[in-house]
């Protein structure tokens, strides 16, 4: 392998950032000199155990779940339900932030985007997350069974209405087009023919899967050049039998962890290993973390951050949790990452679409806004709903009580050059070109007196780079 | 068509950027643009967009006061005959529509009914998605319908279509080119003007990464707004407004379009919204003041892009996402619709006043309205008729401009 020939630190962070949401510095002073394939293993070994959100307990289900026709009682449900979902988002983020299980979180943030879908019902939500989490690293056939049968995607996707008198479409054109095959390789007359077969796939009223025979249409369908009295369960089964499905797959998730341009060559050989593992999603991130070219120059700092990518991580730069908690659920929106509200089944379009004038001064000023108490001079955008998830729309100020100590810890060198080198591996992954360095530590210098304030003032203009934008 | 505008656009910001322009009375400047402008269909096309976000009860905005089933429908909320402001003797304005109705009757102001799409999704958000974007109910697109415009036509600054808001509005965001969000220019100074921001800028014109990479774009942005921004700044220096207008946010960033306007800027496209539309309880009271904060501050808007010798240059455009249920629901409110109404002002309307008929309330789809006119028919007008883009490059495919411009 060759990043195990010269300096290991670049490829560690590259490694962490990817498969996680970077390091923290105590995990950077112990792993920095580690060898990649160390760092994988560790990683995969983490993210073993399934661990689910528990905002929800049995109590607040049972009175979500209720039925009345009390419209008073019916809209403090509404309420409560969005406040839930609100704790949910931030227990999330703290899993993320947290450090433990990070592949898994990063897979399961991974299909949030892909498995897009919003529910007002935090219960249905909760629920949703949990089965993304479950199945995030295991087998994509039994993700993609579980995610047809979970409520929220089958009230989002309308298959309540899905009857037979009635076929609705919706389910059936999303898991071709988005979720399985992509455009190109299947007919008008498939969806047709799909949408039959999830006839009668519904939930209770406690969220459960059921099935309504008398609503489910058991005519023989025309599927794919196939032909059968098929139900849902075969159609997902005639789509996994398709290689066009692992080659999807494997493509968007080269497009999320390696290079938004994909290598056709580097694609189709894990799309064919991915198939003759029967969709065993752990090899396939396996084998993307352990290729040569993962380390490559051209794969290394050119993904933009997600916002959420972004938040996660300055929490685990800084060590710390953002307070107000709310303000982390404020920047998500205004920088247009909200999560359990992506934009529509697509999911949010990634790379340069999160970046305008107004997202990148903003992810500018963050470092600056949560260190130096700059205020921060934005509002969010109204959404008009008179029901839509009610945020503070304006934060002036944020607290961040920072150990500085700590987290220079990694950096027990005296020369201040060393120590700009190593805040930069820790924060960047790689050194910024030298004119950058240079004007960066001009500034710190003159700026700053004490060792502490240098150390501070070197983090705040690091993370307010447009490098920093980038992992 | 390109040089031809550069040129103009030369010119006048030549003449505009000297340093008495500011000194000069605003009809002077009128003048001085007569100049630069001979002949009215030189003048320059400036598109203002307002967004009614929460889906604006547009039967009780236009009202079809004539029509029994409204009345029958809504014995609540329905506005009595005898307030209605007549348009043509079939419908008629929302009482707190008055100053808009002065437009009316200027013949400043077109009423599109029954604007709609295709299998309307009554969610706020795909609606809106649906209408920022200018897709189909089936389609999901990551770009903005003012966004594409700008790929097609400007490339180079963002600041050639603003947003005025904090953030920036999918409407505005293309492939290549995304448009600016701003509050006001003084605002937007300030945050630029943060010393790191001016250092890395400094940095990037020294020397710009020179690969194609993310890090360029980001530089690349960032000079951009640096460089948006002090322009924005310097042109608002210079304007002064006498108009005054209503104290709401809204009404404020109206006040900045028209200054920005009014001082020359090189924008093209403005966007702006008003929240609040969203009447499920109550409806009465909260329509009223949000249609009159509407319409004063449009009214406001209008006065001062004439005091200014603007208003031939700008076309003013009001949607929501979608209008509501035919009846009124048990909470005197109402509930999320469909098709509904749209205004279009401006001074060189081709069809000003009701446009085409009064929505039919006897044929629904289960209890809504059907539309007749799709939305992406008024888009591939303005784009045809006043942005001189062919609508198909915008919209990927051709609609039938209208008649209205």
């Amino acid at each position: 392998m060759k990043p195990e020939t010269k300096t290991q630190v670049p490829y560690i962070t590259h490694l962490a950032q990817r498969a996680g949401f970077g390091l923290s510095a105590r995990e950077f002073a112990r792993m920095r000199n580690w060898k990649p394939s160390k760092l994988l293993n560790f990683l995969l070994k983490d993210a073993k155990d399934f661990c689910p959100l528990e905002v929800l307990q049995q109590d607040d289900i049972r009175l979500l779940v209720q039925k009345t026709n009390n419209k008073a009682l019916r809209n403090q449900r509404k309420k409560q339900s969005k406040e839930k979902i609100k704790e949910l988002n931030l227990q999330w983020i703290q899993r993320m932030a947290g450090g433990q299980g990070r592949l898994r979180e990063k897979m399961t943030l991974f299909w949030h985007n892909h498995f897009a879908c919003r529910s007002n019902n935090a219960h249905l939500v909760q629920m949703q997350n949990n089965t993304l989490r479950k199945y995030a690293l295991g087998n994509f056939g039994h993700l993609l069974l579980a995610v047809a049968k979970d409520p929220a995607m089958l009230q989002f996707l309308n298959n309540r209405q899905n009857r037979k008198a009635h076929p609705n479409e919706n389910f059936a054109r999303e898991l071709l087009e988005l979720f399985t095959i992509g455009r190109g390789h299947y007919s008008e007359e498939d969806i047709k023919n799909a949408a039959r077969a999830f006839t009668g796939w519904t939930f209770d009223q406690e969220g459960k899967f059921v099935f309504r025979k008398r609503h489910h249409d058991f005519g023989k369908k025309d599927f794919m050049g196939k032909r059968g009295n098929f139900g849902g369960e075969d159609i997902l089964q005639i789509i996994l039998e398709n290689r066009n499905t692992a080659r999807f797959i494997t493509e968007k998730i080269y497009k999320h962890f390696v290079n938004h341009v994909p290598e056709p060559e580097h694609v189709q050989s894990l799309a064919k290993a991915f198939y003759e593992s029967e969709y065993d999603i752990t090899r396939l991130l396996k084998a993307v973390f352990s290729a040569d070219w993962f380390y490559d120059t051209s794969n290394r700092g050119n993904f933009i951050k997600s916002p959420v990518a972004l938040l996660v991580g300055l929490q685990r730069h800084l060590n710390q949790t953002f307070e107000p908690e709310e303000i982390t659920l404020f920047l998500q929106k205004v920088l247009g990452q909200l999560l359990f509200y992506p934009p529509n089944v697509g999911g949010w379009p990634e790379g340069q679409a999160w970046i305008d004038s107004s997202s990148l001064t903003l992810r500018l000023s963050l470092a600056g806004f949560f260190l130096n108490q700059r205020p921060l001079q934005v509002t969010s955008k109204e959404d008009g709903d008179m029901n839509g998830l009610k945020l503070k729309r304006k934060f002036q100020q944020a607290r961040l009580a920072v150990n500085w100590k700590e987290i220079t810890s990694f950096s027990s060198s005296n020369t201040s050059e060393k120590r700009l080198y190593q805040t930069s591996e820790f924060l960047l992954g790689h050194l910024p070109d030298e004119k950058t360095l240079q004007l960066l530590n001009a500034y710190v210098e003159t700026n700053a007196s004490s060792e502490e304030e240098k150390a501070k003032l070197m983090f705040v203009s690091f993370m307010s780079l447009p490098e920093y934008q980038l992992s | 068509m390109k040089t031809y505008t550069n040129r103009r656009r030369f010119l006048k910001n030549s003449a505009l950027a000297t340093a008495g322009a500011s000194l000069i009375p605003g009809f002077l400047k009128a003048f001085e643009r007569q100049q630069l402008s001979p002949a009215p269909h030189e003048r320059e096309k400036i598109l203002v967009v307002v967004q009614l976000s929460g889906g604006n009860d547009g039967l009780n905005t236009v009202i079809p006061y004539r029509n029994d089933i409204y009345y029958r429908s809504r014995p609540n909320i329905a506005l009595p005959k005898e307030k209605v402001l007549n348009l043509n003797g079939e419908q008629g304005l929302h009482p707190s529509l008055l100053p808009l109705k002065r437009l009316y009757d200027q013949g400043w102001l077109s009423i599109l009914n029954e604007v709609g799409y295709p299998n309307p999704d009554r969610s706020h958000f795909r609606s809106m998605d649906i209408w920022q974007t200018g897709s189909s109910a089936s389609e999901y697109w990551n770009t903005g319908w003012l966004g594409r415009y700008l790929d097609a036509c400007c490339q180079g600054h963002p600041h050639q279509a603003i947003d005025v808001d904090d953030t920036l509005s999918l409407a505005l965001k293309g492939k290549q080119v995304k448009g600016l969000a701003m509050h006001d220019p003084k605002k937007l100074s300030r945050m630029v003007q943060q010393e790191h921001i001016q250092t890395l800028t400094t940095h990037y014109k020294e020397k710009p990464p020179h690969d194609n990479t993310n890090l360029h774009y980001l530089y690349k942005t960032l000079s951009e707004t640096v460089s948006s921004a002090e322009y924005l700044q310097e042109k608002v220096k210079k304007a002064k407004s006498s108009q005054d207008y209503p104290q709401s946010a809204f009404a404020k960033n109206l006040q900045t379009i028209a200054q920005l306007i009014n001082a020359g800027a090189s924008t093209k496209v403005y966007y702006t919204s008003l929240s609040g539309f969203d009447t499920h309880v109550n409806q009465d009271i909260r329509q009223k003041r949000m249609l009159e904060s509407y319409a004063s501050g449009i009214e406001a808007f209008v006065k001062d892009l004439q005091q200014g010798g603007t208003f031939e240059e700008v076309l003013i455009l009001t949607f929501s996402e979608f209008g509501r249920r035919v009846e009124e629901n048990a909470s005197k409110g109402t509930d999320h619709g469909t098709a509904n109404n749209l205004f279009v002002i401006g001074k060189s309307l081709k069809q000003a006043g009701v446009y085409n008929p009064a929505p039919n309330l006897t044929q629904l789809d289960h209890g809504d309205l059907i539309y007749s006119i799709d939305f992406r028919e008024v888009y591939a007008s303005i784009l045809e008729k006043w942005l001189d883009l062919p609508g198909k490059q915008v919209l990927g495919r051709a609609f039938q401009p209208l008649n209205f411009l």
